[in-house]
């Protein structure tokens, strides 16, 4: 529980500092973009603040080169 | 705010290492580390220092060391286990000198070392010793004069005997893995002997003697076929071996004076160079060792100011080396078959691709290697004296 | 927006050797040694010479449009939708590799020095520097890697110094026995790691270089730089480890560092010559970070990096402890998945931008002056 407290903190903070001058300056976008990052961030570091399994990008990887690895090393 | 910043910053210098602080005063310092096999098991010994012995205040005058054991089904666990016994973590950061048993010699060493090579804390620089018709316990039981920290007296002595008398061979743990797992070189490790009485020997009544009633001692050379021990060399035959692979700093030599009696040399600088190749299909290696040296004792009658006296003696030397290195290597083709030498690794830096085809039966091959020594000695000075006083004497 | 920041060409230099040396410095003795045995430091000369190739392409893309990133040259040379496709995956590559090498400061740091610290803290400490660093622009880092250097050639000059006495040459005997086949195959990770990867650069090179004519020239200095370096850390751990161990230690420079031993005096240095290693994953991995950063901003058309830099060192952060669950799996995932995604982001992209722009030339030309 600690750790989400912690997270979310960390989370405040960061909107509290970045949120105004786009606020300010009028960049929907922008400030769309760093919403929809910010909540992954924020989504990932629970889930391995919990120790919730995260699925690792590199599984992904391994499977679209596999192919082409395979090709090479034979 | 900046003010602010700098006051937080400073302060977070005092949270420094939080998870990775280490008090002195909750670490045993492990200077010496013995292992051994008892039925199946690992007994593992640590002789670690005990601080307040050490420093000059508040000496109680008790052993300035103390010994810890445990047995465990691998050797980390048995270290670990010592904990039971010992208040402090053991830190073996510091270790200087390994003693094997030689019963585990014997079985093999590899699995036992593999901890050591893989433990973040252990740098690879200590000395490995295998004890000879003893046990680590009874080496690391033993108090020293004049070291008074045992693992201290046992790293200086193999130091120093190696520099001075080259009857010693000094291996660090990363040389022995180096010679393990090479193909075409066998390792070899210094024997640790203890001499005398070994009751006594662990109590401290032991160093209040002028002559020790037990004392740490090295002495023959260990052979090995893989990790595992299959003989000893003879003193004699350490020095050769030392002479063979350049590890010789300084030694002296008896040589026979041309009409009877003994002189010394002393060796000041070898250099020996070991060169393999292949010739006809056969492997064959050549040794040129040369020696410079001093003449250091005349214990016969001989005239030391004619030119052909020192050439005389030179060759004697020569002649006598010779003799002593083709006997060792003699005993290891024939005796032990494993090469110690490293011709192996001279024959494949040569000719890389015949070596590829011989090294899988190199056993065998080494047996018949041709070996092809050759000695230059110099003598460079006769000392502070030239003719003996012996000369005089009239009998 | 972000194309007003300027490096002089000397920064640059520094920054591309930097970014050479940055994780080789640690992983590549190791891999080419398991290969090659005690011929590694060969594979690294002959990987060095291949990897100026590399180089040379990068340039050859670089000064078609001097005044784009790689993102808007991809746009401008593939077409809009399939220049976001592929830039899109140049990004994801830059990101992981970013988060990989946190992970690698995060196991480094782990294994030899601070053994009983959890890993994470370990990343984010790194991972909130490389966030302030890219926060500050590149303009801060580069002038922040001009004095870095002079610490890291100081200490790797007193590496060298020091170690030299250990260097036994029987280990690198004999020469050359590996054949060249062997050769040849164990060069791709090495080049992969030098100079493929090196691709992240086109991200500020040449835009944001003041002298662009004399920028590739630097491009080249600071990669001949780099792997010089490289090269002496392989054969340096070869002749004084020995090939085997060389290959079965993780880290075999630091190795090397422990073995320092001058007349029992100057000894036991290495934690002061984890500086090196550190230096050097800094930078390189600002760079991937910076890259990433930038080049999503580029493919969304936001007017400023900035506000993205944090929530994606985050994500990083969290990546890099997920990404690779110990290191076993990491050296397998870099020989079988990772060598085959930085070729083909690093050398097969740009011969398919230099393949569509020889097409498209005439048409390409024209552009430029309309946009």
């Amino acid at each position: 529980m600690l750790k989400v407290i912690g997270i979310l903190l960390i989370a405040a903070a960061i909107l509290w500092k970045e949120v105004p001058p786009l606020l300010e300056k009028k960049d929907k976008k922008e400030l769309v973009v760093f919403s929809i990052l910010l909540t992954i961030g924020v989504g990932l570091s629970m889930a391995l603040g919990l120790g919730k399994p995260i699925p690792n990008p590199l599984d992904f990887l391994t499977f679209v080169f596999k192919p082409i690895h395979d090709v090479f090393v034979r | 705010m900046n003010k602010c910043l700098f006051a937080i910053l400073i302060l977070s210098l005092f949270l420094t290492g939080c998870w990775d602080r280490r008090e002195l005063n909750e670490l045993a310092i492990m200077l010496a580390m013995g292992v051994e096999k008892v039925e199946e098991e690992y007994q593992v010994f640590a002789q670690v220092v005990v601080p307040s012995e050490v420093s000059m205040k508040g000496s109680t005058g008790s052993t300035k060391v103390t010994l810890y054991s445990a047995k465990g089904e691998t050797v980390y666990e048995a270290f670990r286990k010592m904990t039971k016994d010992s208040p402090r973590k053991i830190y073996p950061g510091h270790l200087k000198i390994l003693v094997m048993g030689e019963e585990l010699a014997k079985e093999g060493i590899g699995e036992s070392l593999d901890l050591l090579s893989r433990d973040w804390e252990i740098r690879p620089d200590f000395y490995v010793v295998v004890t000879k018709d003893t046990s680590p316990s009874e080496i690391l039981n033993t108090t020293t004069n004049l070291e008074s920290i045992p693992a201290n007296k046992m790293f200086n002595s193999l130091q120093m005997s190696e520099k001075a008398w080259s009857g010693t061979k000094s291996i660090t743990l990363d040389e022995l893995i180096a010679d393990l797992i090479s193909d075409g070189k066998q390792a070899v490790i210094t024997g640790v002997q203890l001499i005398g009485n070994s009751k006594i020997g662990s109590s401290k009544k032991n160093v209040e003697m002028v002559s020790p009633a037990a004392s740490i001692q090295y002495d023959h050379l260990s052979v090995f076929k893989g990790d595992k021990l299959v003989g000893w060399l003879t003193e004699e035959e350490t020095i050769a071996y030392s002479y063979v692979t350049d590890s010789v700093k300084t030694s002296v030599r008896r040589i026979s004076c041309p009409e009877g009696g003994d002189a010394t040399i002393a060796i000041e600088k070898s250099h020996s160079d070991v060169k393999g190749y292949i010739r006809k299909g056969n492997p064959e290696v050549d040794i040129t060792i040369k020696v410079e040296g001093n003449i250091g004792s005349v214990e016969c009658k001989m005239d030391l100011n004619d030119l052909g006296t020192i050439a005389e003696l030179e060759k004697i030397y020569e002649k006598e080396k010779i003799a002593i290195i083709n006997k060792t290597i003699d005993t290891l083709q024939k005796k032990y078959k494993t090469d110690i030498f490293g011709f192996g690794e001279a024959i494949h830096r040569a000719n890389p691709k015949e070596w590829n085809k011989i090294k899988d039966h190199w056993e065998e091959e080494f047996s018949n290697v041709t070996v092809n020594v050759n000695v230059d000695l110099k003598i460079l000075s006769t000392g502070t004296v030239n003719n003996s006083f012996l000369e005089e004497i009239k009998d | 927006m972000m194309q007003n920041a300027k490096i002089s060409t000397y920064q640059f230099l520094i920054l591309v050797t930097l970014f050479t040396i940055g994780t080789s410095i640690l992983i590549v003795p190791s891999g080419l040694a398991a290969k090659a045995k005690h011929d590694a430091w060969i594979v690294a000369i002959v990987g060095m010479v291949i990897g100026l190739v590399v180089i040379g392409l990068f340039c050859l893309i670089a000064q078609w449009f001097p005044h784009l990133t790689f993102i808007q040259m991809n746009e401008m040379i593939l077409g809009k939708w399939l220049g976001k496709g592929v830039s899109l995956l140049f990004v994801f590559m830059s990101f992981i590799y970013a988060s990989s090498l946190l992970f690698y400061s995060g196991t480094f740091l782990n294994t030899h020095l601070l053994p009983n610290t959890p890993m994470a803290s370990l990343n984010i400490l790194m991972a909130i520097i490389i966030v302030m660093g890219v926060h500050l622009g590149l303009e801060t880092i580069a002038r922040s890697a001009e004095i870095f250097i002079l610490v890291f050639f100081v200490l790797f000059f007193f590496l060298v110094l020091f170690i030299s006495p250990e260097v036994k040459f029987e280990n690198v005997q004999p020469i050359f026995e590996a054949g060249t086949k062997t050769v040849i195959q164990s060069t791709f990770p090495f080049i992969e790691v030098t100079s493929v990867n090196a691709i992240v650069l086109l991200m500020f090179f040449p835009v944001n270089v003041n002298n662009r004519k004399q920028a590739s020239k630097s491009f080249f200095i600071g990669y001949i730089i780099g792997g010089i370096v490289i090269i002496i850390f392989t054969f340096l751990s070869v002749s004084v480890l020995g090939a085997y161990s060389t290959a079965a230690e993780v880290f075999p420079s630091y190795e090397l560092a422990k073995r320092i031993n001058i007349g029992d005096f100057i000894q036991r240095i290495e934690a002061l010559m984890a500086g090196l290693w550190i230096i050097a994953l800094y930078f390189k991995t600002t760079i991937y970070f910076y890259a990433s950063v930038l080049g999503i901003a580029q493919i969304l058309n936001l007017k400023d990096y900035r506000p993205l830099i944090v929530p994606l060192g985050m994500i990083a952060a969290v990546l890099s402890l997920v990404i690779y669950p110990n290191v076993v799996y990491q050296q397998n995932w870099n020989q079988t998945t990772g060598i085959f995604l930085s070729f083909s982001i690093g050398v097969f992209l740009p011969l398919l931008l230099v393949a569509v722009y020889a097409i498209r030339k005439k048409q390409l030309k024209k552009a430029p002056e309309s946009s």
